[in-house]
């Protein structure tokens, strides 16, 4: 599902979008050692500049992967009590979006009112130019 | 022979010196208000009835004479189009380039547009030529506008605009959409034309970009007058939400489009309009809200499959908490609600997390509870941010985040008391702008509260903001001669006292809103 990566989910589904299992792409009933093996491994691939380890997929869209992300992760699942809340959060398959900017790209509307409105609306009438 | 006498300068000059009288008149119109009374209405209408009727006959005997080859009459021509259409000059050529002095030199002879209020015009004006500058805001420009603002007293709409403008210069953005909208606040007041018209447009062109165009609907009908610009936009609003249908109403939006300026970057958006208008609704977001349980089977709140995960109940709850910004109908967050009290109820999911909390080793919280307390956090979050209030009989979960909420919106009302009410004790003062602000700031914070608690909230939050309010207001008024802030914070009050019935209010109230500006 992977696209072009959305800025830090804010604090409208964080819980979903920063869901640990998602930063390390592991399913909520692996083990302890999984959890160690595969941040290790992201960690590394980040560390060497690996693309396909900057993003990772959640529901919500594609969000940027970091080092503290990942580090982040890796201890909430270390604690048992804070993992078990995030097994309950990660309910939903990642490769399956709901993010809305993640359908077909926007129709050619030739200046026209898109669907959402019309975005051009501020820069002909508004304070600012953009 | 002697020389035929030149009478059109001479003529120009004479309307120039009378529009520069005019004007200096108005200034003592203004300090007229200082009186004690109510004011008549500005004459800046008399003086620019004067300069038209004086300088459009020059400029056709400078025109001739230019057509006729004397270019010696085209700088005489251009200095009287800019006395006649000192704004329209401003706003096509001087903000678009940024020269923001002279957008403030020539918006001083617009005594129509910016009539009684022809300082705040000009320091508006300069503001938004400098955000349209190119390159790092100008800091010394930006001093000396604000220095020519809080020189203004009585502070009126162009004011407020330009501090609102400067806000957006430092990328203060909610600060200025916050200043823009407390426009709308000062009485539909001839001095508060310019600047109420201007505010309309902005805002109903930032509601266009949105698509929330029943909010370009609801602005451009219930402010007057409207400029080319928001009349547009109204009419563009009303076609995308019912339709351009018959030959009136497409005659209607072609006048307001023909009279309107930037024809060529609209037209496509007039002719969708006409074209497909009010057929699919565009931009209606609030009428396809998202749906808490859009997928029945998935959002079954019980667990799903094998794993017991409450699937449905997480599923609708990213739904809603990532849903675009706008109202969000209670009837959708008593449903979540309603899906995660019967997920978290539910055996099956506690079984499971009894046998992964034994398989991990949580044995030492529940984490059941923990999840219940998050979606708590969230669904106050989502009350708070769509300003939505609970229905009748709210399921448990939506009833605590309520709570919370509401308990949080009083609180920050009574924060907002505190400081005006502190500097009244004592007898300290700021700018007319910042206490407007402060204004803002509590009208701001005492809607949101009423948005979550109703009538309820309104009857407990009233008569201690009424006495806020009112003296501040009393002090602008007496003390400091703002009669256009203290006027619209009365007229702010009034429906206020009107909705709680308080009669001792309502007849003070009147008579100070009667007290005019």
């Amino acid at each position: 599902m992977s696209g072009t990566p959305k800025d830090a989910p804010g604090a409208n589904g964080a819980r979903i979008a920063q869901n640990p299992f998602y930063v390390l792409e592991l399913p909520s009933e692996c083990a302890a050692v999984q959890v160690e093996r595969q941040g290790n491994k992201l960690l590394a691939m980040l560390e060497l500049g690996f693309v396909e380890a900057e993003t990772y997929d959640s529901p919500l869209g594609t969000y940027p992967r970091t080092a503290e992300a990942v580090r982040r992760a890796m201890a909430e699942l270390q604690d048992p009590e804070r993992r078990l809340v995030h097994e309950l959060w990660a309910a939903m398959d990642p490769t399956v979006s709901m993010d809305p900017d993640s359908d077909d790209p926007t129709p050619e509307t030739n200046g026209a009112a898109p669907a959402g409105g019309w975005p051009e609306a501020m820069d002909v009438f508004g304070w600012r130019r953009r | 022979m002697e020389a035929p006498l030149n009478v059109q300068p001479l003529l120009l000059i004479a309307a120039l010196i009378r529009l520069i009288l005019g004007v200096l008149a108005m200034s003592a119109s203004a300090a007229g208000d200082k009186a004690g009374h109510a004011t008549s209405p500005p004459q800046g209408v008399y003086w620019a009835v004067l300069v038209w009727a004086v300088v459009p006959i020059c400029c056709v005997v400078w025109c001739l004479g230019a057509f006729d080859g004397d270019l010696s009459r085209v700088p005489w021509l251009v200095a009287g189009l800019l006395v006649l259409f000192p704004w329209w000059a401003t706003r096509r050529v001087f903000i678009p380039l940024g020269m923001w002095r002279t957008a403030y030199a020539v918006t001083r002879l617009s005594a129509y547009w910016w009539r009684g209020d022809t300082e705040g015009g000009a320091t508006m004006a300069a503001a938004w030529a400098l955000l349209h500058g190119r390159g790092r805001p100008n800091a010394a420009a930006v001093t000396w506008i604000l220095a020519r603002r809080d020189a203004q007293q009585p502070l009126r709409g162009g004011g407020l605009l330009a501090t609102a403008l400067i806000a957006d210069l430092r990328d203060d953005r909610e600060g200025m959409l916050a200043l823009t909208r407390s426009v709308l606040h000062l009485a539909p007041d001839p001095r508060h034309f310019g600047a109420r018209a201007i505010a309309t447009q902005w805002l109903a062109a930032d509601a266009a970009s949105r698509g929330d165009w029943p909010a370009v609907e609801a602005l451009t009908q219930a402010v007057r007058p409207l400029n080319a610009e928001a009349r547009l936009l109204g009419f563009i609003a009303r076609g995308q939400r019912h339709g351009v249908r018959g030959a009136l109403a497409k005659g209607r939006l072609m006048a307001a489009w023909l009279l309107a300026p930037h024809r060529w970057q609209t037209w496509a958006v007039v002719a969708q309009t006409m074209r497909t208008g009010g057929a699919n609704g565009p931009g209606e977001r609030d009428e396809a809200p998202p749906q808490a349980d859009a997928e029945p089977d998935e959002a079954d709140a019980g667990p799903a499959g094998e794993s017991g995960w409450p699937l449905g109940a997480v599923a609708a709850h990213a739904r809603l908490m990532t849903a675009a910004d706008g109202s969000l109908p209670s009837e959708q967050l008593a449903e979540l609600a309603a899906v995660w009290e019967k997920a978290l109820s539910s055996e099956a999911l506690r079984t499971f997390v009894g046998k992964r909390a034994m398989a991990t080793g949580a044995r030492r919280v529940d984490a059941l509870a923990v999840t219940r307390a998050q979606v708590v956090d969230d669904l106050a979050q989502l009350l708070r941010r769509r300003k939505t209030s609970v229905g009748q009989d709210p399921p448990l979960l939506l009833a605590e985040a309520s709570l919370r909420v509401e308990s949080t919106a009083s609180a920050e009302v009574e924060a907002c008391w505190a400081p005006i009410e502190r500097r009244r004790k004592e007898g300290a003062e700021l700018c007319a702008t910042d206490e407007w602000r402060e204004f803002v700031a509590l009208q701001t914070a005492y809607a949101a509260a009423i948005a979550l608690r109703g009538d309820a909230g309104r009857r407990l939050l009233f008569d201690e903001t009424d006495t806020v309010v009112s003296h501040l207001a009393a002090r602008l008024w007496n003390d400091r001669q703002e009669r256009s802030l203290a006027n619209a914070m009365f007229n702010w009050l009034l429906p206020e006292a009107e909705a709680v019935q308080d009669e001792e209010a309502i007849n003070r109230l009147r008579r100070n809103v009667r007290g005019g500006l």
